[in-house]
C-alpha cells in the first residue's frame, strides 16, 4: 500500500480527471502553471520556450495521469516532467556546454575581498533598487551552467528540499548538495561583481 | 587564513541549510567565532541565497493559459 502524498484538493481533482473532466484539469493547470512557467523561464531564458515547457508538462501529465500513483506531491511530479521538458528543449535548441564549476577556484575567489551583496531585508521598499537587484540576480542565474542552474532554481527559488530536488532531477542527494554549494558561490561572485560595476552597494 | 577555512568551506551550504549533525555544526560555529573572514563568507552567501528566495515570479498571461488548455483539449478530442 503506497502512502498518498498528494493533498486532498489535488487528489480529488486527479480522480475527476481520470473520469474525463477537463474542468478538473484546468484547475490543476491554474494551480501550477505559474510555477512551471517561471521554472521554464529560468531554465530556458526565453518566454516562448517557457510556454512550450508549460504546454509539454501539462500535456504529458494529462497523458500519464492514470499511471500516477500519488506517491509524491503533484507539484513535485509536475516539476519532474518539466525538468525533462527543459532538458529536451536544451538538446534541441542549442548546445549549452555543462561547464564544471571548480571548488578550488571558488575557494580562491572566496576570501579575496569583501562581497558587496545587497541585503534584501534592508532594501525592501526602494522599487528602483529592487528592480535592479531582480534583473541582476536573474542574469547571474541565467549565466550559471545548466546543471547548476537547475539545482539552484529548485532549491533556492522554488524551495524544494535536497531529497525532493534529487528525486525531481533523478540524481543523488550528494550531487544536489555539491552542485548547490558551487552554484551559490558562483552566484555570489557574479552578483557581487555586477553590483560593484553598477555601483549598487549593500547598506 | 587558516587550514580550517578550507576544511569548513565545503560545508558552508549544508551548515546554512541545517543539514549537518550537531557535532560538526559546533565545530564550524566555534571556527566562525574566531575567523572574521569565514563569518563574512557565510554572511555574504546567506545574503545571496536570500536574494534568490525573494525573486518574484512573473505572472502567466491569460493567452498563455488559453493556449495550454487548447493543447489539452486537442489531445482529449483526438
Amino acid at each position: 500500500m503506497i502512502h498518498r502524498k498528494t493533498d486532498d484538493i489535488d487528489h480529488n481533482l486527479i480522480k475527476r480527471i481520470r473520469k474525463g473532466s477537463i474542468d478538473a484539469m484546468e484547475k490543476i493547470v491554474s494551480r501550477y502553471e505559474k510555477a512551471i512557467y517561471n521554472f521554464g523561464l529560468k531554465m530556458c531564458g526565453q518566454t516562448q520556450d517557457a510556454e512550450d515547457v508549460a504546454q509539454d508538462t501539462f500535456l504529458s501529465a494529462l497523458k500519464s495521469i492514470h499511471g500516477f500513483r500519488e506517491e509524491t506531491k503533484l507539484k513535485n511530479w509536475l516539476f519532474r516532467i518539466a525538468a525533462n521538458a527543459c532538458l529536451r528543449k536544451r538538446r534541441k535548441r542549442r548546445y549549452e556546454p555543462d561547464k564544471r564549476l571548480s571548488l578550488d577556484e571558488l575557494f580562491d575567489d572566496g576570501f579575496e575581498k569583501r562581497f558587496e551583496i545587497p541585503d534584501w531585508s534592508t532594501n525592501p521598499d526602494k522599487e528602483l533598487l529592487r528592480s535592479e537587484i531582480r534583473s541582476t540576480i536573474d542574469k547571474a542565474i541565467q549565466d550559471l551552467p545548466p546543471d547548476y542552474r537547475m539545482v539552484l532554481t529548485l532549491r533556492d527559488i522554488e524551495g524544494f528540499n535536497t531529497e525532493e530536488t534529487a528525486e525531481i532531477i533523478g540524481i543523488s542527494q550528494q550531487l544536489v548538495k555539491t552542485r548547490l554549494h558551487r552554484a551559490r558561490f558562483k552566484l555570489r561572485k557574479v552578483v557581487s561583481d555586477r553590483f560593484n560595476e553598477k555601483g549598487i552597494y549593500a547598506e | 587564513m587558516q587550514n580550517r577555512c578550507r576544511e569548513y568551506f565545503e560545508y558552508v551550504s549544508e551548515f546554512i541549510d541545517g543539514e549537518l549533525n550537531d557535532s560538526i555544526c559546533k565545530k564550524i560555529q566555534k571556527h566562525l567565532d574566531e575567523c572574521p573572514e569565514c563569518q563574512e563568507c557565510l554572511d555574504s552567501l546567506k545574503r545571496t541565497i536570500n536574494l534568490c528566495k525573494n525573486i518574484s515570479k512573473g505572472p502567466i498571461s491569460h493567452e498563455c493559459h488559453k493556449r495550454i488548455m487548447e493543447k489539452l483539449r486537442e489531445y482529449l478530442d483526438a
